[in-house]
């Protein structure tokens, strides 16, 4: 796993692999969902910098921290998104549900 | 009448979904693919793979313990409940004295087997994913969007809908009890102008809206897919 954590206060950055398929995405899950109960996370932002493929299972993924976060009263984002992710993005209506940044928004 | 045909079987294991992807990608590159579309077919065969592995084979070792499997077969288990998080990771490997790969808490049954056979018809790419699980009993509702029987493992219900979009077509048989094929075909538009014969025709018509009046900002069609999501002509997407 190449996936790197950095934790700042309430927010998490996790700067996703290259590839999220389903095996992938079932590893990180459950290193994400401990990071957030031990830490105390409030906002997950989802780094795509590295990220040439995904699917349905990444989505499902993104889609389930989004769950787990807007219950706790938390945000999730997706940052350094490509042309490609967008598209994968869109198709599972993730941005209808998340802010998607083609960059690293500023103040953050 | 096929060109050129390759056959493809292997375990139903998450850790073969990236290599079951890979090889399609590369049988495919005698096409002379663009990167687009060989990233359509790598998504949609992941999509099937992922498909069989989960549903079909149901993981049915999923939630077992560690020690039914130690007693059936003791050389597939390397480790047991090993957390993920990066600084037990590092306790763990000082104890052993260096990293043992992770390995899937899994016995795979001899007859679970993946097959994938991949065919060239001309420019036309055709891909069959073939398991022999447990079968969809409804098929045309497991084909909707956002429908999963696995709600709980953070499926997102999009395989087939994933499928759907990222190649030309997309038939689906199955028979309960006796498994599931996935024919999917692609058409790989060898001379790279072809399929962008209609990528500029909203320029056309921004340059016609605004030579003919002074509109302002003329906004290119777009065209609706299944999910409601716009998608403009040369793969912009927007948000509704």
């Amino acid at each position: 796993m190449d996936s790197v954590f950095t934790i700042a206060g309430t927010i998490m950055r996790i700067h996703l692999p290259a590839e999220i398929d389903h095996h992938v995405s079932e590893q990180l899950c459950g290193q994400i969902d401990r990071l957030v109960q031990r830490k105390h996370i409030r906002c997950i932002l989802f780094d795509f910098a590295d990220t040439v493929f995904m699917d349905s299972a990444g989505a499902g993924l993104l889609i389930g921290r989004y769950k787990t976060m807007r219950f706790m009263g938390g945000n999730v984002m997706a940052v350094n998104v490509s042309r490609r992710m967008e598209r994968v993005l869109a198709l599972a209506g993730i941005n209808k549900i998340m802010d998607i940044y083609e960059t690293v928004p500023s103040g953050l | 009448m096929h060109q050129n045909e390759m056959k493809l079987e292997f375990d139903s294991r998450s850790c073969n979904e990236s290599f079951a992807r890979v090889t399609v990608a590369a049988f495919m590159t005698q096409l002379n693919p663009t990167l687009e579309e060989v990233a359509d077919v790598k998504t949609a065969v992941s999509e099937a793979v992922t498909n069989a592995i989960i549903h079909a084979y149901g993981e049915s070792w999923k939630g077992m313990r560690i020690n039914d499997f130690r007693d059936a077969a003791p050389s597939l288990v390397a480790d047991t409940d090993r957390t993920f998080l990066p600084e037990a990771e590092t306790e763990e490997k000082k104890e052993r004295g260096g990293s043992l790969p992770f390995i899937e808490r899994k016995c795979v049954k001899k007859k679970e087997k993946i097959e994938i056979v991949c065919r060239i018809c001309e420019n036309v790419l055709e891909v069959e994913v073939r398991d022999t699980g447990c079968g969809i009993a409804d098929v045309k509702r497991a084909m909707e969007p956002m429908f999963t029987t696995k709600a709980e493992c953070d499926r997102a219900g999009m395989g087939f809908a994933f499928m759907e979009a990222f190649m030309d077509t997309l038939e689906v048989e199955s028979e309960v009890g006796k498994g599931t094929t996935v024919r999917m075909s692609k058409r790989i538009a060898r001379e790279n102008t072809l399929h962008m014969a209609g990528a500029f025709s909203h320029i056309e018509e921004y340059e016609r809206a605004a030579g003919g009046a002074d509109q302002g900002v003329a906004t290119p069609s777009g065209w609706k897919s299944a999910n409601n999501v716009s998608i403009s002509t040369d793969g912009y997407l927007e948000k509704n």
